[in-house]
This record gives C-alpha cells, structure tokens and sequence, in this order.
C-alpha cells in the first residue's frame, strides 16, 4: 500500500513539474513549445546586413559552423547541397543558410569563396563574435572556441540543421548522424 | 575487392622485403600499407572546400602483433602537420581534439578511422589535393617506424571515398 502511494504522489509531482515546464514555455510569448530562433543581425557574404527578417517568406534551414572544420561542415553542406538538387525548383521555395561561427576566419569574402564548392542558393552569413554569440544564444546553438597545443583555432559546435516555418517558428531538427533520406524527407515536409 | 587484392598484393610482398633485409614494405597501391605487423588499409583523403587550409585522412588500422603500437603522427609535402586526433558527438554537439600522445591500437585489435570519429587532420595545406588526385603521405608508428601511404582523394564533402 505504501508503495502505491509514493507511486501516485509520484505522478502528481511529474505532472506538476511537466505542467510548469509547459506552461513556461508557453509565457515566453511565441507559443511553440521550444523558444528557438529570432532576431538577429549578421552579414552576408556580398557584405550587407542580414536579418531574421530577409529569410520570412520561406521555410528555412540552419546550419551552423565554421570553415576551417574538416568534418561535419562540409559533410552537411554536401548533403544540404544534394537534397537542394535532388529538390530542384522546389529547393527555390527554401532559405538554406550557414552561419560561420568563427568570426576571425569566416569573413564574409572567405565564406563566399568557401560556398562556391556548394549549390550556390546556400546564404553564408558572418558576424562579430558578439552578433555570433547572441544569434547563438537565441538559436540556442553551442560553440566554444578551442585553441590546440600547436597554436591552431578549432570550434566545437553543435552539428545538427535547425528547421523553421516561413513564419520563422521553430520545427524540427536535422541530426548529424541521420540518414540522407530522413533529411530529405524532412527538407521536402518544409517546402511543402 | 581493389582493398582486398591490394592486400594480398601488399603481404607478397612484405615476405619479399624481409628476405632481402631492406626496410619494410612501402605500398604502392593506393590506399594500402604494410609494415611490419601493422596492416594499413581503405584509406583516403578529401578534397578541401576552397579557401580552406585543413583536411582530413581516414583508413583501418590492424595490429598483427603481439606488442601494442601506436600511432603518433604524419607528414605530407603538401602540408604543415599531420596530427591524430578524435571527433565526438555528445548531445549533437561536435567537438574535437588532438591525441597528443596518439592512438595505441593493441596486439590482434583494428581500429577504423572514419569520419565523425578518429582521423589524421592535416594542418596547414599548402596545396590542396583535388578530387581524383593520389597523394603521399607518411605514418609514424611507434613500433614499425615510418609507413608511407598512398592516399586517393575523394570529392569535397565526401562521407567515404567510393570509386
Ligand atoms: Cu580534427
């Protein structure tokens, strides 16, 4: 008997916890479950300034990381880069973006020479490491700059693509260790 | 199969070298090494986006010994360094550092070296291998000394090199 009723008080206390979670979620005023995304101010690798607003309109896809990344950056900008393809004139209905986070290297003419190896519909963006830091906070997006014994700069950062409506609310996510039909599928959900 | 008859290939001539008493064996064919009793095999780089000064090579370690190796480092005429390091994925965050002591691969083990996980970076490009191109690079081991390895390069992008 004691044991059912540390079990019910025990659901009580989830459900008081769960409810709280939701409903502080919920006051922080855009109604998704998961605040994700919003303002910010970068730069375009033509040099001009880039906001939340030039991407609403379309659904969009976000990616962050930084240039000098041997691995997952340009894996996932190959993948991004075969799903627009393989997407076609619908890939036009779709913002892919990429945020380098490295704002000493990723200058806005580095990632244009950068993303010129990839379907050249992917928007590069740069910022200071402020501007990189608050959109990081806001796209709740971890990166650390790690500095080697030999003196080299590499980021650690979070891998995944971020996905949002046309209205900019958050939707889902891409992981990095998902399968190339998964992502696309996710790609083509988005557009349509 | 071009793996696996460049194996066979590569162990042909290993007993060759050792009779006539010169060093170990250096492969010729691409992608392929053996050394002592250290069997280096599927490796490949990628071609770097442009503009970019690292890289990365990958292939599959395996220990014939009976005494622990160890992986320290590289060297490439095309590049400052060539370093050992590990990529982990913790919670869809990358992260990477160096093996500053390199990789022991025990007696019997085989360790694959492949992205998301273990990889030789390069450092420091001077040149950037292309796509279809088959570059030189050198392994230091702490057994078997230095192995040098042809390393076929895959397209910018690639997860793994496929002809
Ligand atoms: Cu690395």
């Amino acid at each position: 008997m004691k044991e059912v009723r540390i079990v019910l008080w025990a659901l009580v206390l989830i459900a008081l916890v769960g409810g709280g979670v939701v409903l502080w979620q919920k006051n922080r005023g855009d109604g998704s479950l998961v605040s994700i995304g919003g303002a910010f101010t970068l730069t375009d690798t033509k040099g001009e300034r880039f906001t939340e607003a030039d991407l609403k309109g379309k659904p969009y896809a976000m990616f962050f990381g930084f240039t000098h990344c041997p691995d997952v950056c340009p894996t996932t900008l190959w993948e991004m880069t075969t799903h627009l393809k393989a997407l076609g004139d619908d890939g036009d209905r779709l913002n892919m973006v990429f945020v380098g986070v490295d704002h000493e290297r990723d200058t806005p003419e580095h990632l244009g020479t950068y993303l010129s190896a990839f379907d050249d519909r992917i928007i590069g963006l740069s910022g200071t490491e402020e501007q990189i830091a608050r959109m990081a906070k806001t796209y709740r997006i971890f990166f650390e700059r790690v500095e080697d014994a030999s003196g080299d700069i590499l980021y650690n950062h979070s891998a995944q693509v971020l996905l949002f409506k046309a209205n900019g609310q958050f939707k889902s996510t891409i992981a990095y260790e998902e399968r190339a039909e998964t992502a696309f599928e996710k790609l083509k959900l988005l557009v349509d | 199969m071009r793996f696996v008859l460049g194996a066979l290939f590569a162990s042909m001539l290993v007993s060759a070298s050792f009779a006539s008493g010169t060093k170990v064996y250096d492969s010729e064919i691409p992608g392929v090494a053996l050394a002592g009793t250290i069997f280096i095999s599927g490796a490949w780089t990628r071609q770097s986006p442009p503009g970019v000064t690292v890289g990365s090579a990958y292939f599959r370690i395996k220990n014939n010994g009976d005494v622990a190796e160890r992986l320290l480092g590289g060297e490439v005429d095309f590049a400052d360094r060539v370093e050992v390091h590990k990529m982990e994925m913790k919670d869809g965050v990358m992260s990477m550092f160096e093996l500053e002591d390199g990789l022991t691969i025990q007696p019997g083990e085989t360790i694959s070296f492949e992205p998301g996980g273990y990889h030789l970076m390069i450092m420091g490009l001077e040149e950037q291998p292309m796509a279809g191109d088959i570059v030189p690079m050198t392994l230091d081991f702490s057994e078997a000394g230095l192995v040098d390895l042809l390393l076929p390069v895959a397209p910018i992008g690639a997860k793994e090199f496929s002809q």
